[in-house]
């Protein structure tokens, strides 16, 4: 006789996340991520990968005391000798991941862990390649930003967006979740650094024609308040720009 | 194909329709000369209007700090009873 | 604090529609007006029209041009201290 399954169709992720964290000298902010992460997907099958760059503040020693408590399978210590950059951070992390999706985030809280669950439902029921926090929409936001903090944010925005007419609204946003081979696409034919690496793998899997989806954060500066953007940040971004415009 | 052949075949395009107004002179020629110009005048007041319009839209989230806090209290709480170290600033 | 950053962005805003509105009247729609009508008074000789958004642009571009310049060498006078 069929035993016919009458338990309706959950649309619970079955899949397993792996969640990205470089650190450097965030020993404190570490634990707190951690405990808020699993706070909030109580009922999801992930791993956490911490990227620590040789922290000399002993982030790596709190960590293993995160593992004491939450198991060496649930967070993987997965360090280097020195500050890398946040690009061979991603792809060292990635090498170790085992999950279906990747997410990547900063451990300075100005990501909360809160969203997460919204980005995976997010991908479920779109299907998504690609889902990014995006801090401009409605829903989302920013605290602690001054009136030159929002101008160049504004403005650069706007002149990226004229430029590139990349498809999402927060291209230096680093709040992310990949599916696994996405990331690895994307990520080998990205070439820059720091924030503008950021907006190179948005803007090249954009071009790819991935399915790319948005969410709103919010977006807590806690502890710098107001981000360091001096002149050679800007100079940066412009640089970055031309390169975007002409290699993407 | 490259984004930046993209914006450059809009601007062929745009090009020939300009030279295409000149040599057809439907609208009198001082006119046409002023377009480029009108057009370049035009993107830079659309520019700053979407960063006068973008700036007051801007969202912004104070309440957020405050709920941040909580949460950060709430896991120094639950990691000190674990034992573990969260000394540092 | 936020109301500031609101008025600025309403200003830009002003700004940027004002000088498109009278860019516009300027040259798309003066020239279709009697030399005659009053509100010839109100703009100036349509050369300016040209004049200013090119001095405008050039002196734009060269403040960015020094902008970058004065940044990059700043930053190899670090380089080479480091």
């Amino acid at each position: 006789m069929e035993v016919l399954d009458t338990k309706p169709e959950r649309t619970k992720s079955r899949s397993k996340y792996s969640i990205i964290i470089p650190t450097y000298n965030e020993r404190l902010n570490i634990a707190l991520v951690t405990y808020l992460i699993f706070k909030h997907l109580s009922d999801v099958d992930f791993e956490i990968i911490v990227v620590d760059d040789g922290s000399p503040d002993g982030t790596q020693d709190v960590v293993k005391q995160l593992q004491k408590v939450y198991g060496e399978d649930r967070i993987l210590l997965r360090p280097r000798p020195s500050k890398l950059g946040l690009g061979t951070a991603y792809r060292h992390g990635l090498k170790h991941a085992s999950g279906d999706f990747v997410v990547i985030m900063d451990a300075d809280l100005s990501h909360h862990p809160k969203y997460l669950p919204g980005f995976i439902r997010k991908q479920t029921e779109t299907g998504a390649s690609i889902v990014t926090g995006t801090r401009y929409v409605r829903g989302g936001g920013v605290h602690g930003w001054n009136l030159m903090r929002k101008l160049t944010s504004r403005g650069a925005n706007v002149l990226a967006q004229t430029l590139l007419w990349p498809g999402v609204s927060d291209l230096t946003g680093s709040f992310r979740l990949y599916r696994k081979s996405v990331l690895e696409d994307v990520i080998n034919s990205c070439f820059s650094k720091g924030y503008v690496f950021q907006m190179e793998m948005i803007v090249r899997a954009s071009r790819k024609g991935y399915h790319i989806e948005e969410v709103p954060i919010t977006f807590v500066d806690r502890v710098y308040g107001s981000s360091k953007l001096g002149g050679s940040e800007i100079v940066e971004y412009l640089k970055g720009l031309v390169y975007l415009l002409l290699t993407t | 194909m490259k984004h930046i052949l993209k914006i450059l075949g809009l601007l062929a395009a745009l090009s020939a329709v300009w030279a295409g107004l000149l040599e057809t002179s439907l609208i009198p020629y001082n006119y046409v000369w002023l377009l480029p110009i009108y057009l370049i005048v035009s993107l830079g007041c659309y520019g700053l209007l979407m960063v006068g319009v973008g700036l007051m839209v801007f969202p912004t989230c104070p309440q957020e700090a405050t709920l941040l806090q909580k949460d950060i209290l709430e896991a120094k709480d639950f990691l000190m009873r674990k034992g573990i170290d969260v000394g540092a600033a | 604090m936020e109301l500031a950053d609101k008025t600025v962005g309403f200003l830009l805003s002003v700004i940027s529609l004002s000088i498109f509105t009278y860019y516009t009247f300027w040259v798309v729609i003066l020239p279709f007006v009697d030399g005659d009508h009053f509100i010839h008074k109100y703009f100036l000789p349509q050369e300016y029209a040209i004049l200013i958004p090119v001095f405008a642009g050039v002196t734009l571009l060269s403040l960015i041009s020094a902008f970058i310049g004065y940044v990059m060498l700043k930053s190899k006078k670090k380089k080479k201290r480091a």
